[in-house]
């Protein structure tokens, strides 16, 4: 064996065997357990959503059917009047056809907001975005190139560079992620079909899980989404507690994705006076410039993969001007790994080598690639601004340097 | 072969076949990550024990996130760290002489090598500081990556990334001496 060549290979194959007598211990011990506790839970306590469903014996033995069906079939539904068959695909397929989206929603606080998506065809990213939020003062418009946000209580506008108010309102993705998370996680999407008061007769896809309890309602015909509640939700940064209305291909209204900056508005372009704050930032005294980069880079990775907003906050100072769900939807766009309830995360990062550019006098402009979990690439350059503060050498992420490219 | 999320459901539902099916698929690895971690064999085997007889009591609490294999080793993890806690054993204790050794490897010549290896490297590792001995346990054994493992130790990935170089720097220099002693001997 050469010691220094294969010394993790001698950890990944050490490897002994069990002896017969933990094999007894752990047998005899677990049965212990097993028989001095009651019972374990029932479906019904394991899922509660199904509380709602099994009210009545006639619905008690069709929603018996459901489950075995849905059992048998995964995610599909057959509709149980005739012969017609649905899928969440179906509705997958249906939301990445359309050509804008008009919704009317509310918040957790019960306030109102409507929002218009002109999705990308190509892409499925929702690439303009107009929302109008009348109780918090606030009307947004986000194009790819850039976001504005105007504070009509204070006439303030602020401009960001490219989207960052994405919003998670990606519809297809919703269904979409209902549809692997059901795949790929013990949660439990329960596919019904019922009659409510403000839809009629629907398809519901009733979801619950770790972080998510929600309800979703999709058209027998079209199969589109009707709207969407959510029951329950733990998830930082998340605003919408339902979507109420959804109207499709409505034609947008002229300049409705050109923000107009109102006359006498005070403009507040990106903030760059917190870049030396010394509370935001990472020590790397002692280390080389390439070294100092890929430490803080990795850092900023690993609280992406946390959704450890806070942590994003030290390492970028321009994050802490964003909301909880403008930091989320602007990690989302610039790191083309969304999610709707649970962050997978990005599967890898690649950081490549520092340099300069002179159009960039804030900091050296870092290359870096991004896997996702579905195994698309992107690339992104990261600007990371020096710093020597109080006798310490620290540094900190500025933000991007141009778009994300998706690689092939 | 049941799956495991299958398997999962079963011990939820109160079979206890379940739970010792999960046992006897993945006993192995784990009593060899559990050594490699708490080097001591019998410690090891209370930690696999402890792991299964905790996961029967609170079955109702358990929720399977992501793939089963990882989420025991880490409790395996989680265990051992426990009982290293307490017990604060820093020592190197050799593995049995009569250890049965597991390998893919088919030849009595490379299980005997394998064997030799496993005593050694279980001496070694004993000799690398608990947090640097983790890290590379879970990063080769578990196949964990340096930000689940940052989690588990409840301490930042720069943290993970030094004691991830440092232990490995350790070991390979604690293996190479071992050669070089060898090689004079």
């Amino acid at each position: 064996m050469r010691p220094a060549d294969n010394v993790t290979r001698a950890i990944s194959q050490f490897e002994v065997k069990a002896p017969a007598r933990l094999d007894r211990r752990v047998r005899e011990d677990v049965c212990r357990a097993f028989n001095d506790l009651a019972p374990g839970p029932s479906a019904a306590a394991l899922r509660p959503g199904w509380r709602v469903i099994v009210s009545s014996r006639i619905v008690q033995l069709a929603a018996a059917a459901v489950i075995v069906v849905v059992l048998l079939l995964g995610l599909h539904m057959w509709d149980l009047l005739g012969t017609q068959a649905y899928a969440v695909e179906d509705t997958v397929a249906a939301l990445r056809k359309i050509e804008t989206a008009h919704a009317f929603c509310t918040d957790w606080q019960g306030r109102r907001f409507e929002m218009w998506i002109q999705p990308n065809p190509a892409t499925g990213r929702n690439d303009f975005i107009s929302l109008v939020e009348p109780e918090r003062n606030s009307i947004a418009v986000s194009t790819p190139q850039v976001s504005y946000i105007h504070d009509t209580r204070q006439n303030s506008v602020r401009f960001i560079r490219g989207q960052v108010i994405t919003s998670g309102l990606n519809l297809a993705s919703i269904i979409e992620s209902l549809a692997e998370r059901a795949d790929k996680k013990e949660d439990a999407v329960v596919i019904t079909r019922k009659t409510t008061d403000r839809y009629g007769e629907v398809i519901a896809l009733h979801y619950t899980g770790a972080v998510y309890e929600r309800e979703a309602w999709i058209d027998p015909k079209t199969k589109l989404l009707l709207g969407l509640a959510n029951i329950r939700c733990s998830n930082p940064g998340e605003v919408t507690k339902s979507i109420d209305e959804i109207r499709y291909n409505e034609p947008v209204p002229d300049q409705l994705f050109h923000f107009q900056c109102p006359d006498n508005a005070e403009i507040r372009p990106e903030q760059w006076g917190d870049l030396d704050n010394p509370k935001y930032g990472i020590d790397v005294e002692g280390m080389s410039e390439q070294q100092a980069c890929v430490s803080v880079l990795a850092d900023l990775f690993e609280a992406i993969n946390a959704t450890d907003l806070d942590r994003m906050r030290k390492l970028i100072p321009i994050a802490g001007q964003l909301s909880d769900r403008e930091l989320v939807a602007a990690v989302q766009q610039v790191t083309g790994v969304s999610w709707e309830d649970k962050n997978p995360g990005v599967a890898g990062y690649e950081i490549g080598s520092s340099y300069r550019d002179k159009a960039c006098p804030v900091g050296v402009l870092v290359p870096c690639v991004i896997t996702d979990h579905n195994g698309r690439r992107f690339e992104i350059t990261f600007i990371v601004r020096f710093r020597q503060i109080d006798a310490r050498r620290t540094c900190v992420v500025v933000y991007t340097w141009g778009g994300t490219k998706t690689l092939d | 072969m049941q799956s495991d999320r299958a398997l999962v459901r079963k011990f939820k539902r109160g079979d206890a076949e379940g739970l010792l099916a999960i046992y006897q698929r993945y006993k192995d690895y784990l009593l060899s990550v559990a050594l490699a971690l708490v080097c001591d064999r019998g410690r090891a085997e209370d930690a696999v024990h402890d792991v299964f007889v905790s996961l029967a009591e609170k079955r109702q609490d358990f929720h399977l996130r992501g793939n089963l294999k990882a989420c025991l080793a880490v409790a395996v993890a989680n265990r051992t760290r426990d009982i290293l806690r307490r017990q604060r054993v820093r020592t190197a204790a050799p593995l049995e002489a009569d250890a049965e050794i597991a390998s893919n490897t088919a030849t009595p010549e490379q299980v005997a090598l394998l064997s030799e290896q496993c005593r050694r490297l279980a001496a070694v590792l004993a000799r690398l500081p608990e947090a640097q001995r983790e890290v590379l346990v879970l990063r080769h054994k578990c196949d964990l990556p340096l930000r689940e493992i940052a989690k588990i130790q409840q301490t930042g990935i720069s943290t993970v990334h030094a004691r991830y170089q440092y232990g490995l720097d350790t070991l390979r220099a604690l293996m190479n001496g071992e050669l070089d002693d060898e090689t004079r001997g």
